[in-house]
């Protein structure tokens, strides 16, 4: 060996060790801060090295950490610090990288078949997943690299293992090199990742005149960029053509950005004149897109009406020259469009947009088109600028119907989800579902059977009317305007489908708005203060449209009862929206109301946090965002004026909420307003849970009744602002045992930092609990006053073991009785058998990946008498590729005796070749998520009495 | 989308009318937009109102931007060889509970004869879940005279006429309850005594909303 390669290996790692903190010390390059923000996420600890020392040289992976986005390449090269005369490096790709996707067979990256070379004799070249960098007569200093283009590689860990060889010499021992794709972190933290510096939210917390002109404008709405708060658009119906106003400053003055009337029509080469309308709505992406949706009607010349959409590039605030015009499936008039984008890396869609909306012919289609802006995993945005590249109109629902109101959203996973207005005598709510990684979502097929979502009022047995003229809003546009939002955060709530509406309140009122078709006037039932009144609403549920065939009081929460807060006891409050905070995970709903009026007539605009809770949803305070009254109560009833619209929107990001609404306030005319709403967000951080004997338990780490137990809870505030003046109490389901016994106080908690509870939250189990299920509990906090509930991951609660039978009781020491004589005794009557056996079977989900000697942990106990127990574990691996079939192996079973009222753990072992598919599956982000292993366990007692019980644990890294 | 109203009905071509009226404190609607470059609203409602004669009365003048995509509306007017069938109305916006009749009228006398009108089935269902009705559908209809009887049975609406003379006639009245937007086909056929003297389809739309 050369002497000098070890201090030389030595300085080129210590050469890289000093770059690695020098990048990361420049807070303002967005991929290092951002590489910093996903690491943290991801909880790797055991980082990839970026040089491995090889026999004659150093092979070098750079960079060995990156941002699963697509458009980054990986450099593998070998250098020599020494002459070779002949040796090579084989190195193993992953399978993934050479491989395509199941889905769309997209590559995920692109490797070349030959690399670089530096000096004589080196060489770089591929076969397959095997790399092969060559040496042949080369002196030291010579290199061979290899590029790899990652163009869609899932977020995950890689191992490359390589061998070196090298003639005359003894083969040498192979190594592993490492490279990990994490999946970005979409908001970045805060201060981070922006170009501009951050305004005053306190300052900007108040109502702003986004269009700020002399023209009418109405159903507005908003789209904020993610992970850029500050750049946002602001779309409504205008008196003139079709406009946006954008922002990238999160505040006035907006630049009106018109959509362009002539059109890039799909399967032509002209333009197409098209005939702007109106029906805003918006999508953005992390890149700084702006999406701008609304509809163009038939222009008389053959140009048919259709569903619109014009593009901001990043940081711009105007519109391309064409607008796309979307595809039709027929002549008909195409109505009400909205939009989204999947801005899940985790999704098999990430970069789809998708548009929906009412296909009219004679009945009406609810139909919707995509667009990839990420084809093969890189961003070209710009691919969507073009009509064709849009797909053909699918129809979601299976027939013609009377149908209005879609909307779309996707979830973490790329889940499409939509819902709309069914406003025949089915008289619903309705939604349906199509997941991309199974169902090809741009054909009928891939959608199933709508499902309902809530059922509306009946009063009078008709359904809820199409036009519902109101004092507050007289044309006859209020309804019920359905709307779905999923939750793609990190948060607890990862997964869980929103969607709110509006509805009447059954028996709010004696008569019920209407417009009589056949009345000469048009106007059969005016707007009345004595009308039923609207109510809002919202469900979720986790992955899955929430709601069911129940009326809407019975399946969701209104956001806002009538009377709370000193408002007026029936008012309407209508047109909900709701975004969620895909940083934080919050949700928050705004809606129109007239609580502040008597009469009903004038509005304001109110915003306020949703939060799921275990038996509905916990409303944040209610935010009057509108600084003044809004009053259309004197436009013309019922025939459809433009009044506020059809809907209104809200968007958030950074945790700041961004409603949007139309305000006509005194003296002024019809105006798009947004009011960024700031506040303290507090969630459940880490916790430490005490059953000591001084914390008045057992200390075996377990709740079970008769325990008193301490609670160390800390909070984050992923809020805007600084939470202050912050104390909790723990909070437990009816009919759980647990009372709380003591508060906390906190101190207060700036935003994006975490606080631990000043004194322990105590809690006591009460004797005869419920015992041996998880028990979901959550903390009541107040923040400045305000009220917000916190849920708290589950805690595990067993049951005590019974209580020993008491001694057989001592006969005093007495003489002993004559003899009798004998006498005939009826036979004892037959003891009741015993058919029954109580046993437990516990265990922790998730665990740990298992190793050799670590497997798969279960609590096994038989409280009243010895059991044994027969233990057999199934586990399932999902497929790595889309459309794959999970796959299922047994685990070794065995048979456990356990002794009366003991505890006993038992641990299911998993062999060498389960466990590296376990791992192997861990590191694919398709799979990860289902590696699970259910344990099946049977207990038998002496008489033969069995009791079987299952669990599912949840294998995670 | 701003106000737009289907033009094909009466109640509508009224509600256009306000729309236009709006337009003082409104922006402009697209029911105003329709105005400049579609002088022809009114013509489809006269249209409807045509005399009859011929199953085609309802021809109307070409489409205009607003009536491009609503298409035409079906035959109001149907003739039966002694008399003829009468929608009130063929296209109907869906989902505001409008009123649908049709009547009979005879031209000439008739000793015996029967016109049965088969309804679609889903106008005689119940929403499930929910229950509605989708129409309001009475059991019997009006007459003339004591020579004319109108009665439904299930799907089956029956005009019977005994011994009955010119300008006698029956109608039957039924209301939307949310009947689903769509094109429905109701096949009728006309017998005088024995004899089937005429069969035919009269076609009714409930045109999807807009806003």
């Amino acid at each position: 060996m050369d002497p000098t390669r070890p201090l030389a290996t030595l300085l080129a790692i210590a050469a890289v060790a000093a770059l690695a903190p020098a990048a990361g010390a420049r807070p303002r390059e967005e991929g290092v801060t951002r590489l910093e923000q996903a690491r943290e996420e991801s909880a790797v600890r055991d980082r990839p090295r970026s040089v491995h020392e090889l026999p004659a040289g150093l092979l070098r992976v750079s960079p060995s950490e990156l941002l699963a986005t697509g458009g980054q390449e990986v450099e593998l090269s070998v250098t020599l610090d020494r002459a070779v005369a002949d040796g090579t490096l084989e190195l193993t790709l992953p399978e993934r990288w050479v491989g395509r996707s199941g889905v769309s067979d997209l590559l995920y990256a692109r490797v070349p078949a030959t690399g670089r070379a530096a000096g004589a004799g080196a060489r770089a070249s591929r076969s397959g997943r095997s790399v092969r960098f060559a040496f042949a007569g080369a002196a030291a200093g010579a290199s061979a690299s290899l590029k790899v283009s990652d163009v869609g590689i899932p977020a995950g860990d890689y191992e490359l293992p390589y061998r070196w060889r090298e003639a005359g010499r003894a083969r040498s021992s192979p190594g592993t090199a490492r490279v990990i794709f994490y999946a970005p972190v979409r908001e970045p933290a805060e201060g981070e990742g922006e170009a501009e510096p951050e305004p005053d939210w306190l300052a900007l917390t108040r109502d702003v005149n986004a269009t700020n002109d002399t023209g009418e404008e109405s159903e507005t709405f908003v789209s904020v960029v993610p992970g850029n708060r500050l750049r946002y658009l602001v779309g409504a119906n205008t008196a003139t053509g079709f406009n946006a106003w954008i922002t990238n400053t999160g505040d006035a003055p907006f630049a009106k950005a018109a959509v362009s009337a002539t059109f890039d029509a799909p399967d032509e080469g002209a333009s197409e004149p098209g005939r702007l309308c109106c029906d805003p709505t918006a999508a953005a992406d992390a890149a700084g897109n702006l999406w701008y949706g609304g509809l163009s009607f038939d222009n008389g010349d053959g140009s048919p009406s259709r569903a619109i959409v014009a593009r901001a590039a990043p940081g711009a605030t105007t519109f391309g020259a064409l607008t796309t015009g979307l595809r039709t499936r027929t002549g008909g008039d195409q109505d009400k469009p909205m939009m989204t984008i999947d801005n899940s890396p985790t999704s098999p869609a990430y970069g789809r947009l998708y548009v929906i909306w009412d296909e009219i012919v004679a009945g009406v289609n609810i139909v919707m088109t995509q667009c990839d802006t990420r084809p093969g995993g890189v961003l070209n945005a710009a691919r969507c600028d073009n009509a064709d590249n849009w797909t053909t109109p699918v129809s979601v629902t299976p027939a013609q119907g009377g149908y209005i109101y879609a909307d779309v959203a996707t979830g973490p996973d790329g889940k499409v989800y939509v819902v709309w207005w069914d406003y025949s005598a089915l008289n619903a709510i309705r939604g349906d579902v199509c997941d991309p990684a199974g169902q090809n979502c741009a054909s009928a097929g891939g959608w199933g059977t709508p499902q309902t979502i809530a059922t509306l009022d009946d009063t009078g047995s008709e359904p809820l009317p199409f036009a519902c003229p109101i004092v507050a809003q007289p044309g006859g546009r209020a309804s019920t305007s359905p709307q779905v939002d999923v939750d793609r955060s990190p948060g607890p709530n990862r997964g869980r489908v929103y969607v709110t509406w509006s509805d009447l309140r059954t028996a709010s009122g004696a008569t019920r708005c209407g417009i009589d078709p056949n009345s000469e006037s048009g106007d059969g039932m005016p707007p009345l203060p004595t009308h039923l009144t609207w109510d809002s609403f919202v469900a979720s549920a986790a992955g899955a449209l929430p709601g069911g065939p129940g009326r809407s009081p019975t399946v969701a929460t209104p956001l806002l009862t009538d009377g709370e807060g000193g408002g007026q006891a029936n008012s309407d409050d209508w047109f909900s929206w709701l975004a969620v905070d895909q940083g934080t995970g919050q949700a928050w709903a705004d809606f129109y109301s007239t609580r502040d009026d008597a009469t009903r007539r004038t509005t304001h605009f109110y915003v306020r946090a949703v939060t799921p809770t275990a038996d509905g949803h916990a409303l944040g305070p209610l935010h009057r965002v509108s600084t003044a009254p809004t009053n259309y109560s004197a436009f013309q009833c019922c025939r459809f004026g433009n009044d506020y619209g059809d809907y209104t929107g809200i968007d958030a990001a950074q945790g700041v909420a961004l409603p949007v609404w139309s305000d006509r306030r005194p003296l002024a005319d019809g105006e798009a307003y947004v009011a960024p709403v700031t506040t303290a967000i507090v969630v459940a951080a880490a916790r430490t849970i005490d059953d000591s004997p001084a914390a008045g338990g057992n200390g075996d780490g377990v709740l079970e009744p008769g325990e008193s137990f301490r609670l160390d809870q800390s909070l984050r505030n992923v809020g805007s602002i600084a939470a202050t003046g912050v104390s909790a109490t723990l909070s437990a389901p009816a009919g759980s045992g647990v009372t709380p016994t003591a508060g906390s106080a906190y101190p207060d908690i700036a935003s994006a930092a975490t606080q631990g509870n000043a004194t322990p939250l105590t809690a006591r189990m009460a004797a005869g609990a419920p015992c041996g299920a998880a028990l979901p509990l959550s903390l009541l906090v107040r923040i400045a006053g305000e009220p917000a509930v916190v849920p708290l991951a589950p805690i595990q609660t067993a049951c005590p073991p019974p209580p020993a039978p008491p001694p057989p009781p001592v006969a005093p020491p007495v003489a002993p009785p004559p003899p009798e004589p004998p006498a005939p005794v009826a036979p004892p009557p037959p003891a009741p058998r015993d058919t029954t056996i109580v046993f437990a079977l516990a265990a922790s989900s998730p665990q740990k990946p298992p190793t050799a000697r670590r497997g798969i942990v279960v609590t096994l106990s038989c409280p009243y008498e010895s059991c044994r127990v027969a233990i057999k574990g199934t586990l399932t691996i999902p497929a790595s590729t889309r459309g794959g079939a999970a796959k299922r192996y047994k685990l070794p079973g065995s048979t456990v005796s356990v002794p009366k009222a003991s505890r006993k753990k038992h641990t299911l072992r998993v062999s060498s070749t389960l466990r590296r598919r376990i791992a192997r599956a861990l590191r694919s982000a398709r799979s990860r998520s289902g590696v699970k292993v259910l344990v099946t366990a049977t207990a038998r007692d002496v008489a033969g009495n069995r009791s079987t019980k299952k669990k599912t644990i949840r294998v995670r890294r | 989308m701003i106000a737009r109203r289907v033009v094909a009905c009466a109640g509508c071509a009224a509600l256009a009318a306000g729309a236009q009226a709006t337009a003082a404190a409104a922006p402009p609607t697209h029911a105003q937009a329709t105005a400049a470059v579609a002088p022809a609203v009114g013509a489809q409602a006269t249209a409807a109102m045509a005399p009859s004669g011929a199953q085609t009365t309802a021809a109307v003048a070409p489409p205009t931007h607003a009536q491009a995509t609503a298409a035409v509306a079906p035959p109001t007017r149907y003739a039966l060889g002694a008399g003829e069938l009468r929608l009130s109305d063929s296209r109907l916006p869906a989902g505001s509970r409008a009123r649908l009749s049709f009547t009979v009228r005879l031209h000439r006398a008739v000793r015996s004869g029967r016109l049965t009108l088969t309804l679609p089935r889903r106008w005689t269902q119940r929403a499930s879940p929910g229950g509605l009705a989708f129409a309001r559908l009475p059991a019997r209809g009006r007459a003339s005279s004591s020579r004319t009887r109108v009665t439904r049975d299930g799907r089956v609406v029956r005009f019977t006429f005994t011994a009955a003379r010119a300008r006698d006639s029956g109608s039957f009245a039924m209301r939307d309850n949310g009947i689903p937007a769509g094109s429905y086909r109701l096949a009728f056929s006309w017998r005088e005594g024995a004899t089937v003297r005429r069969r035919g389809t009269a076609r009714v739309v409930f045109a999807a909303r807009r806003r």
